[in-house]
Formats: C-alpha cells, sequence, structure tokens
C-alpha cells in the first residue's frame, strides 16, 4: 500500500514511544522464525553485517564461524505467541490452502514458529475440496488451533487472486488519520461498531463494492 | 535500431535510461515497492539491448508481462503472466542468497552519506525515540552485506537525502570508506547513484562519491549546492550524461507506461 503513503498513525505512535518495533532486515527474520520453526537457539545470516541494527537488537549478536569462514549473525530463535493469517480456504479440521499468488515469511514461516495458529479463510469448505489440489494445502490441520470463515477478510488490502485492494476505503483512512479525533470516530465506524464481518462488508459499501474488487479495477 | 536521439525526453525518462544502460542481457533483476524507475528501467532493457535479462516483479512474478506499468510495484497487477510466483521466504531467499544469480539490485533510501550508507530506519539521535520513523529497512540491511552490486536512484537530490553522515546506517555502504568493507569480509557495494540532476560513482581507493555525469542543463556546481557533503569533482569539465534515444522515449511513454506511472516518483 506504498502508494498511499506512510501511514501517519503508525508513525507518530513510533515515534512518541506508545509502541515498540523490532525492525529486521527480511534474512534477519526469516533466520529468528526458520530457528522458532525448528526448535534452534537462533539461525545465523550474512545480511545486515555492516549496519547498526545489529548492535540495537539484543536478539542478533555477530559470531565467529566455528568451521573457520568469516563472522555471521546470529538470530535469536522468534516464537510468536500467536500467528493471525488470512488464507483462501480451509476445512472443518484446519487444513489450510492458498491460491497460486505471492507467498510472504507471513505464511511461508510464522504459522510453523508460533505457538498457535488462528486462521481466518475466505471459505470453509469440505474437505474433498481440498483433495481436489493437494498442492495448494502448505499447513496441516492439526497445526491449526482455530479457523474463522470471514469473507473480504483481508479488505481493505489485496487478497490475490480474489480481489484488489480498496482504493477510496485506504484514501479515506489517509485522510483522517492524522487527526486523533478523525482517526477515533473512523475506527468507531469500521472497527468498535461493527458486529459481524457483514455489517463491516455493508459499512464499506456493500455487494456492489465487492463486486467491484472481485475484478481488479484498480488504478489509483 | 533507431539511434536517433530524442529532443524532448524528460529527466524521468533520462533517469530510467540511465539506470537501463546498467543492466545486461545476463542479469537477473527484481525490485521492491515504490519503485516505478526500476520497473521501467528492466522492461525497456528487455525491450532493446538485454531481451533475455530475467525481472522478477516484487520479487515474487518470474517473467512478469504487465499490461502497464499499475499504480503499485508490489500487488498482483505487475506480476501478469509470470511463469513462477517465487514464495519468498524460502525459495527467493535461496535464489538471492545464493550468490550467483540476482546480483543487482536497484535500491532507493531516505539517506545516503558520501561513502554509499544508506538509511531507511528513522531520523534523529536516539533510535528508540526518533525524530521521525521511516519505513524500515527491510531487504535494503541485507543487500549492502550479502555481496550485491547496488545502484541507488533518487528523483528528488537534496541536502537532506545526501548527508555527511546518515542517522543510522540500515544498509551497509563503503562504510568509512577506503578498504572498510573489505576488512569486515563483505564484498560487492554501491556503485552507481543516479537522481535528477545527475550520476554518482565511488572512488576506487577512497570510495567517495564521485560526481560522474550531470545531466544535460545542470551544472557541478548545481549539484555540489544539492549534496550535504562534499563530492568528488575530478574533471574541471564533468561529461554530460547521455540522453535516450527516441526510440526509448516511445516504448517508455507509449508502451512501458502510458499511464505515467513513474511520475509519482516525483510527487507529481
Amino acid at each position: 500500500m506504498e502508494q498511499f503513503g506512510l501511514c501517519q498513525a503508525y508513525r507518530s505512535a513510533v515515534e512518541s514511544g506508545q509502541i515498540v518495533v523490532q525492525e529486521l532486515s527480511e534474512t534477519a527474520l526469516n533466520a529468528r522464525l526458520g530457528a522458532g520453526a525448528r526448535s534452534l537457539p537462533f539461525l545465523p545470516t550474512r545480511g545486515l553485517i555492516g549496519t547498526d541494527l545489529i548492535a540495537i537488537n539484543p536478539d542478533l549478536i555477530m559470531i565467529s564461524d566455528p568451521f573457520g569462514g568469516s563472522d555471521v549473525v546470529a538470530c535469536r530463535a522468534l516464537i510468536p505467541d500467536v500467528a493471525l493469517i488470512h488464507c483462501h480456504r480451509a476445512d472443518r479440521f484446519g487444513n489450510l490452502q492458498m491460491e497460486p499468488t505471492a507467498v510472504w515469511p507471513d505464511i511461508g514461516v510464522m504459522p510453523k514458529a508460533a505457538n498457535k495458529v488462528i486462521a481466518t479463510v475466505e471459505e470453509i469448505v469440505d474437505t474433498e475440496v481440498l483433495r481436489n489440489s493437494p498442492e495448494r494445502t502448505f499447513l496441516p490441520g492439526f497445526m491449526v488451533d482455530a479457523v474463522v470463515e470471514v469473507p473480504f477478510g483481508a479488505h481493505p488490502t489485496s487478497f490475490n487472486p480474489r480481489y484488489g485492494y480498496d482504493t477510496a476505503f485506504h484514501l479515506d483512512w489517509i485522510a483522517v488519520a492524522r487527526d486523533p479525533e478523525g482517526a477515533e470516530s473512523w475506527m468507531q465506524r469500521y472497527v468498535y461498531e461493527p458486529e459481524t464481518q457483514d455489517e463491516y462488508l455493508d459499512r464499506v459499501g456493500g455487494a456492489d463494492r465487492l463486486e467491484e474488487l472481485k475484478r481488479w479495477e484498480i488504478t489509483e | 535500431m533507431n539511434d536517433e536521439l530524442s529532443t524532448d525526453w524528460t529527466v524521468d525518462e533520462l533517469m530510467i535510461t540511465s539506470l537501463s544502460a546498467t543492466l545486461d542481457n545476463d542479469d537477473q533483476a527484481c525490485n521492491g515497492m515504490a519503485s516505478f524507475i526500476p520497473v521501467i528501467a528492466f522492461q525497456l532493457a528487455r525491450l532493446t539491448h538485454a531481451p533475455d535479462l530475467v525481472w522478477v516483479a516484487s520479487a515474487v512474478g518470474l517473467d512478469a508481462r504487465p499490461e502497464r506499468v499499475p499504480a503499485s510495484t508490489l500487488e498482483a497487477p505487475l506480476w501478469r503472466d509470470s511463469i513462477m510466483y517465487l514464495e519468498q521466504y524460502s525459495t527467493f531467499w535461496d535464489i538471492v542468497l545464493k550468490g550467483s544469480w540476482l546480483q543487482k539490485f536497484c535500491v532507493g533510501a531516505a539517506q545516503l552519506d558520501r561513502y554509499g550508507n544508506g538509511n531507511n530506519s528513522v531520523i534523529g539521535d536516539d533510535y528508540h525515540r526518533p525524530k521521525v520513523r521511516l519505513p524500515g529497512t527491510a531487504g535494503l540491511g541485507d543487500m549492502g552485506s550479502i555481496g550485491k552490486r547496488l545502484f541507488f536512484w533518487n528523483p528528488n537530490h537534496n541536502p537532506r537525502s545526501f548527508v555527511e553522515k546518515v542517522d543510522f546506517v540500515s544498509c551497509a555502504g563503503w562504510l568509512g570508506g577506503g578498504d572498510e568493507r573489505e576488512r569486515l569480509g563483505l564484498t560487492g557495494g554501491p556503485e552507481l547513484v543516479i537522481t535528477n540532476l545527475c550520476v554518482m560513482d565511488f572512488h576506487s581507493e577512497t570510495k567517495h562519491m564521485r560526481l560522474k555525469s550531470v545531466h544535460p542543463g545542470v551544472t557541478a556546481e548545481e549539484v555540489q549546492e544539492a549534496t550535504g557533503f562534499e563530492l568528488l569533482i575530478e574533471d574541471s569539465a564533468v561529461p554530460e550524461t547521455a540522453v535516450p534515444t527516441v526510440e526509448q522515449v516511445g516504448l517508455i511513454r507509449d508502451v512501458i507506461d502510458p499511464d505515467g506511472m513513474r511520475l509519482r516518483e516525483f510527487g507529481r
């Protein structure tokens, strides 16, 4: 969503110390989660060497190669309490499928590292449906703690190939995000007040809007 | 092949053709977010001097063929007609880290210093209570340390972006200059910086950023004024950057980016 600019609410929350972030490069995050997934104390990376990001992070330590090569960065295992992920479909046992699309580490490794996995899915289908395309199943049900059917659960972001991102909704948020009162009433309307996903989807424009998003007609 | 030079090129097109010229036929390239200029440069290279260049769109879609450049360089419309989707955690990073492939990376940073160290993390003295929280290092923090050749681009050359010393090193450039990178065991490093005013490279010994060419209509003095540190200027007469050809300009405007998404990098 970078075309809409930096997220101002996130920025000011970090700048004021309201939330704390741990900044990792991609290989360092992958190493931390990979170690978590494999019950290792750490995994090494060659990324980040020479940057200031190692010294400020207690979970990253330069170590020598026991086999005599050059130094590497030990990335301490990261075991999330909960992995919250969104997938295309599941059966009632929690077997999870993704349709062909980009797969980032949130799907590729995070659920394997986490203590609990909660998956929202576009649809819950019969197990027989999953058998038609076993190559799309990426996580077995025994690793999944809960499945929730949430159609358009990735809204307002895209969920390829099913639907595109919601430009108007993003622009709306950006317009109010700089002002705490505007942000608060926006959060009331879209996050706190709707009691069901259907109610939320009605508020963002209902069936007509969702049909537009499915057509990926996006110019902004 | 039409080598006739364009007379109505604009600076966005000049930056694209300058970047495109750094790519070879046997290269593989990929792009990240908000990367209109690299994405267009890759496609232009494929349509002209480097037809076999492999492009991994958004680091996802192998040899994608987008209809036109879309509003985001990190969304599915860019991956149209891909041969393969590269899963990030395993496939993409395995390929990058193996080392033989994807050796050139086009990268952007909010701050860059005289030795090509990049900052995309924070502005201010205190990392934990920053004056400005920037987007974060993401792949940039890796690219500077894993032997890749880095090509920086910046459409807004100004003294706040080109600083004496970055507030925070989130991408390892030539560090303190000289052989400091080498002593840390790092290979690769920053090679070129392409801006709206000029092209810069790095002195082979000192690793000091050096003015390589100025865009037509720009003087070396103007570049120095827009730079927050003393640039290395070796020649009294700095060469001019090669301007795009009629063919290149036509491909950019009519075939690759008819909607002018590239202008968004210039705040238009």
